[in-house]
């Protein structure tokens, strides 16, 4: 290339002032960034939540009306045009509870299918009617298996709304309903919704639905003008086919009333004839009652009369027994006196009989002893013989001892003269010693004396022994002597007892006549008893009959008197019973009259019931859909201002940058001119410097930016709402405007400085560049101040206004970065503040109590045993949701409604409402 | 008019805010073709006014100049580019080389953008750096510098060669050489060369002495007794 050293020469400029070159690309980058990111950002955010939307087929109408929806009214709605899906849906509150006792409200809704589809995060959709998915924003993937129970604490209508009494969790999803954690307001439990709850349609009792959501087949751009504009063509069509539906359901249900009253009707006739009857029914039995009584009574009187006549006889039967009676007993007299008698004779007999039994017992008694005693005599005498022949044998056996002992001694004498003779015969040998001798001898002496000794012991011995043995026969001798006296006494004995015999013997023949004459007198006695054993037990039979009789008389008195007693009890009944039918056929009339008016009440009911009232509501009443609406606008309002800071910083610092490089290569620029290179192709060589880092700056920035803040953004958001991940978005727009002001503020800039260099002359240029000429300036007026400032304030006084661009740009800078600064603070600060405001100056009440009855009587004690203490006064409220319908669409607000008597002043420490600048406002009076 | 160049009543007056200074007044000379021209005065006489308004640089207050025959002075800004471009090669005082190229692109630089121009490395050459040729001028001598920037305007092939004191920041050797140079370039390719100096002593080599004073030409003379540089001594 022909002019390629002027090319060199540039690129060269970028690379050996490479600093400056990033600079400048980066400050082009950063705002771009911001610009386009901030910008980009609501894009983006709009563009997920519109994908989201889209994907789930969030609805476009949600159809409502008082009287509910069914079946028939979703085909009717689907076949409307342009409506690409109509579906049913029930929405019901409920408290619930799981199982370790956290609870809360629950929003059940029916999973549809076409229309505000559900995205599963974990676990399943239900297959089930007993199974059901749930709010991620309140249940975990732990929460998977666990069972929610409806509280007892629900009316029974809720209740009755739900199939099942628990529904266990299979799926945690999230809901394009609730992008928002907003959950909603209800008239259950604290007020609040905790979250949400989708069921089959089996899961729900009802038989009507609550709602239908439509969703029309044409999509739009989420919160575009298009849309709207579609959705207000459909208006006002659409509430007149939710009119006409809701109208024919009206007259459907209204169909079905008055058939319903009609059967009534029928019923209550029938239910009348049948009780006619019933009650004619009775009647005749009171008649028949009547008579029965009356011949009851007749036969008492005849019962009556008969048991008269038998007490008359029975007195007569009485006498005639009494005279037996009298009979009877003086034949029993008689008798008596016989008997004693006759006990008196045997007594005496046995008297007698038993003295001779005594005496023949004494007899024998005495034979016997003697009998015994003869044998004691025998017996003795054997033994005496004993004894004498005893006494021959010892007198035999000492006569031997002795003999014995005399010859055993004689030995021993013998023995001891030996001795001593061989003694004698061995000293006068000297065979021994004489000491031995002398021993011996005395030895033997002493041996010779002790036989002596032993000799006489003998004797004597056998003495007394023999003395014994003497003793003994005289004894012996004595014995037999007494022995032959004995003898003789018992045979004297003997003959006396012989005699006594005799005479006994005599005795008890006497006796065996004296019974028989007793037996005699015995067998009269028994004839005479006998008869009157007889005439007795005719009397008792005689009584027992009396007796009888009497019993029967006085069982047929007490069967009368029971007789009696029935017939008034009879006729007790038949009053009663007479009594009851008219009560009974006074109830008859009145439950007539009654079931005549109820259906009277019924058919005015019916003729009340109203015409349904319809709701067609669109998206705008959907809180999350308006929240992001709102919120995404309010992140385009930021991405109006601060870009537009950011980028005037920029533009600022390029401009400043690429002045000062312009200014510096001055003298370059004129040695370019010099040497004849055009204008152009010298401001080119500068602009390709700053247009190569605003371009690049720019696409860096671009695409950086679009990612980055958006994510930020949405990550921030990410705490409020709950939608699929963020959808990046480039906007070609936006890029354009970005790249054109990017290059405009850099070589914009380049361009300007270049252009005011390139029109001096080359030679001005090689000249360094005379500073500007400083002016005077309008503090030199005021000598006051002037005369006192030294030299170098002069100075800088004068030189801040000599360079007014410089002083512009950093008065600009300063300010600009100080007002972004105090913006920061101020918003953090206002928001900070809200909370603080809120409940130290509007709500200054500490606590709030939701009751679940209306009690007031109790609930100053109730409070006080709570609070105890600490409580100060307490202030009765009515709150309640409600939608406030206004001009500009439908709003949800709480109402809040005071008690009356207290007055200002009181509510007024509890709710202290005022305007933004304090100027408290009355609460409002009547009205 | 038939002078090479010629300068007719030119004054130029520089005007920074208030101030107005007049660096020349009434200022007429000429200068023939293929003369070695030597324009002398003291410091701040205006000689560099003068060569700027010649070499097409800056513009004048009254007057006009006529080079082979064309009116500078009249010139728009387009022309008076063309006219730096083709007809004029420059030295500067205090060289003024591009720092950022090397001594063959500085000398390129300017050889690119002219009509009919001499081989920059040839010309470097000449002047004696070719060894030199791809040093940046940071890592070159004055002298070396200052011999570049001739290599620069000489390879322009212009029809005149302007020279603002080409030896004012030189020794007395390099100076020498420099001048040698200058005169050569003169003598043998037989162009026009203005050369500004305050030293009295180069008037001998010129052909013509132009003596400026207070802002005006006070004398112009044919130089009779031209003398080889070698031979003055200063």
């Amino acid at each position: 290339m022909r002019k390629n050293t002027i090319w060199k020469s540039a690129f060269r400029e970028i690379r050996q002032s490479f600093g400056r070159f990033v600079a400048i690309l980066a400050i082009v980058a950063l705002g771009v960034a911001f610009f386009a990111g901030l910008k980009v950002a609501r894009s983006a955010m709009v563009k997920t939540t519109e994908t989201y939307l889209e994907e789930m087929q969030f609805f476009d109408y949600r159809l409502v009306s008082t009287l509910g929806f069914e079946n028939e009214d979703v085909s009717f709605f689907a076949e409307k045009e342009e409506v690409r899906a109509a579906e049913g849906s029930v929405t019901w509150d409920i408290l619930y509870q799981l199982q370790e006792g956290t609870g809360g409200v629950l929003r059940a809704h029916t999973l549809t299918s076409q229309v505000n589809q559900v995205k599963v995060l974990a676990g399943r959709l239900p297959k089930e009617p007993w199974e059901c998915v749930v709010d991620a924003n309140l249940f975990g993937e732990d929460s998977l298996g666990e069972t929610i129970t409806l509280s007892q604490d629900n009316e029974t209508e809720d209740l009755d709304s739900f199939a099942y009494g628990e529904y266990t969790i299979v799926g945690i999803v999230q809901s394009p309903y609730y992008i928002q954690y907003e959950r909603g307001n209800t008239s259950l439990g604290s007020g609040l919704v905790s979250g949400f709850m989708y069921l089959l349609p089996e899961g729900f009792a009802l038989d009507y639905y609550t709602e239908i959501f439509i969703k029309f087949d044409k999509d739009f751009e989420l919160y575009s003008d298009a849309y709207d504009s579609y959705m207000d063509e459909k208006e006002v069509l659409w509430e007149e086919f939710a009119d006409e539906a809701a109208l024919r359901r009206y007259d459907e249900i209204r169909a079905e009333g008055e058939a319903e009253i009609a059967d009534a009707r029928e019923e209550l006739a029938q239910e009348k004839a049948d009780a006619e009857a019933e009650l004619a029914d009775a009647e005749a039995e009171l008649i028949d009652a009547e008579t029965e009584l009356t011949d009851g009574e007749a036969e008492l009187a005849d019962a009556k009369a008969e048991l008269r006549d038998g007490e008359a006889t029975l007195a007569e039967k009485e006498a005639e027994l009494a005279d037996a009676k009298k009979e009877v007993e003086d034949g029993e007299a008689q008798l008596a006196e016989g008997e004693a008698e006759l006990a008196d004779a045997i007594d005496e007999w046995n008297d007698q009989s038993k003295e001779l039994n005594d005496s023949s017992a004494q007899v024998e008694q005495s034979l016997e002893e003697l009998s015994q005693q003869e044998d004691q005599l025998a017996g003795q005498e054997a033994l005496l013989v004993q004894g004498e022949t005893a006494l021959s044998e010892s007198q035999a056996a000492l006569d031997a001892q002795r003999q014995e002992t005399e010859n055993s001694f004689l030995a021993a004498q013998t023995q001891l003269e030996e001795q001593e003779a061989e003694l004698e015969a061995a000293y006068g040998a000297g065979m021994i010693s004489e000491q031995e001798y002398d021993t011996s001898k005395a030895a033997l002496e002493e041996g010779k004396q002790e036989l002596e000794a032993q000799k006489e012991a003998a004797a004597k011995e056998l003495d007394a022994a023999q003395d014994t043995l003497d003793a003994s026969a005289q004894e012996l001798a004595q014995n037999r002597a007494a022995l032959e006296e004995g003898r003789e006494t018992l045979a004297s004995y003997r003959a006396q007892l012989s005699d006594a015999s005799a005479q006994l013997d005599y005795g008890h023949r006497m006796l065996a006549d004296g019974w028989m004459e007793i037996q005699d007198a015995q067998a009269q006695l028994e004839r005479s008893r006998e008869e009157l054993e007889s005439a007795k037990t005719e009397i008792a039979d005689g009584e027992i009959e009396i007796a009888d009789a009497k019993q029967e008389i006085a069982d047929g008195w007490q069967e009368i008197a029971d007789a009696e007693e029935e017939l008034l009890e009879g006729r007790q009944e038949y009053e009663d019973g007479l009594a009851e039918y008219q009560d009974a056929r006074a109830e008859f009339e009145q439950e007539i009259a009654d079931a005549e008016a109820e259906i009277a009440d019924a058919e005015a009911e019916l003729n009340d019931l109203e015409l349904p009232e319809t709701y067609v509501l669109g998206r705008d009443t959907n809180v999350g859909y308006v929240c992001f609406e709102n919120d995404s606008s309010i992140v385009d309002g930021i991405a109006n201002i601060f870009p537009v800071f950011f980028f005037l910083v920029a533009a600022l610092v390029c401009s400043t940058t690429m002045n000062r490089m312009v200014e510096e290569q001055r003298t370059q620029i004129g040695v370019l001119k010099a040497l004849g290179y055009g204008k152009g192709v010298i401001m080119l060589k500068y602009l390709f410097y700053s247009g190569t880092g605003a371009i690049l700056g720019s696409v860096i920035g671009f695409v950086g930016g679009s990612i980055l803040f958006p994510k930020v953004i949405w990550t921030a958001y990410g705490m409020m709402y709950r939608v699929d991940s963020l959808i990046v978005v480039f906007d070609p727009v936006l890029a354009v405007i970005s790249l054109t002001a990017a290059i405009l503020c850099t070589m914009g800039a380049t361009w300007l400085t270049c252009r005011y260099e390139l029109s001096q002359v080359a030679a001005e240029l090689m000249r360094p560049k005379a500073p500007r000429a400083g002016k005077r300036v309008f503090l030199e007026y005021v000598p006051f101040i002037w005369r006192r400032l030294g030299f170098l304030k002069k100075v800088s006084v004068r030189n801040i206004f000599r360079y007014k661009k410089r002083l512009l740009m950093m008065v600009a800078g300063i300010s600009g970065c100080t007002a972004l600064l105090v913006t920061g603070f101020g918003v953090k600060d206002s928001v900070a503040n809200i909370a603080t405001q809120q409940f130290e100056e509007i709500q200054i009440y500490d606590i709030g109590v939701t009751l679940s009855e209306t009690v007031t009587d109790q609930m100053e004690e109730a409070l006080t045993e709570a609070l105890g203490e600490e409580l100060s006064g307490y202030y009765a409220l009515m709150e309640s949701s409600m939608d406030l319908v206004t001009n500009q669409g439908t709003k949800s607000v709480n109402l809040v409604v005071a008690q009356e008597s207290e007055g200002e002043e009181k509510i007024a420490s509890y709710l202290n409402l005022h305007t933004q600048r304090r100027e408290p406002l009355p609460y409002p009076e009547k009205g | 008019m038939n002078a090479f160049v010629t300068f007719e009543g030119v004054k130029k007056v520089y005007k920074t805010g208030e101030v107005e200074i007049t660096a020349l007044h009434d200022v007429n000379f000429q200068i023939e073709k293929g003369e070695f021209c030597v324009i002398v005065g003291a410091s701040g006489a205006g000689k560099t006014t003068i060569l700027n308004i010649l070499g097409g640089m800056d513009t004048l207050t009254e007057g006009k100049v006529y080079l082979d025959g064309q009116e500078i002075s009249g010139y728009s800004q387009k022309k008076l580019t063309e006219y730096r471009r083709f007809d004029i090669g420059f030295v500067f005082q205090f060289y003024n080389l591009v720092q950022n190229l090397t001594a063959l692109e500085n000398v390129e630089l300017a050889a690119q953008i002219c009509r009919d121009p001499l081989d920059a490395a040839t010309v470097l050459a000449e002047v004696g750096l070719k060894d030199r040729m791809n040093n940046f001028p940071a890592q070159l001598s004055g002298g070396e510098q200052q011999r570049v920037a001739i290599a620069r305007a000489l390879a322009k092939n212009p029809k005149l060669l302007l020279c603002d004191e080409p030896t004012g920041a030189l020794d007395y050797n390099t100076g020498k050489a420099v001048l040698k140079l200058l005169q050569d370039t003169c003598r043998k390719k037989g162009r026009t060369v203005v050369v500004i100096t305050h030293n009295q002593a180069l008037t001998a080599m010129a052909d013509r002495i132009i003596t400026v004073k207070s802002g005006t030409v006070v004398d112009m003379v044919k130089n009779k007794q031209i003398v080889d540089v070698a031979q003055i001594e200063w």
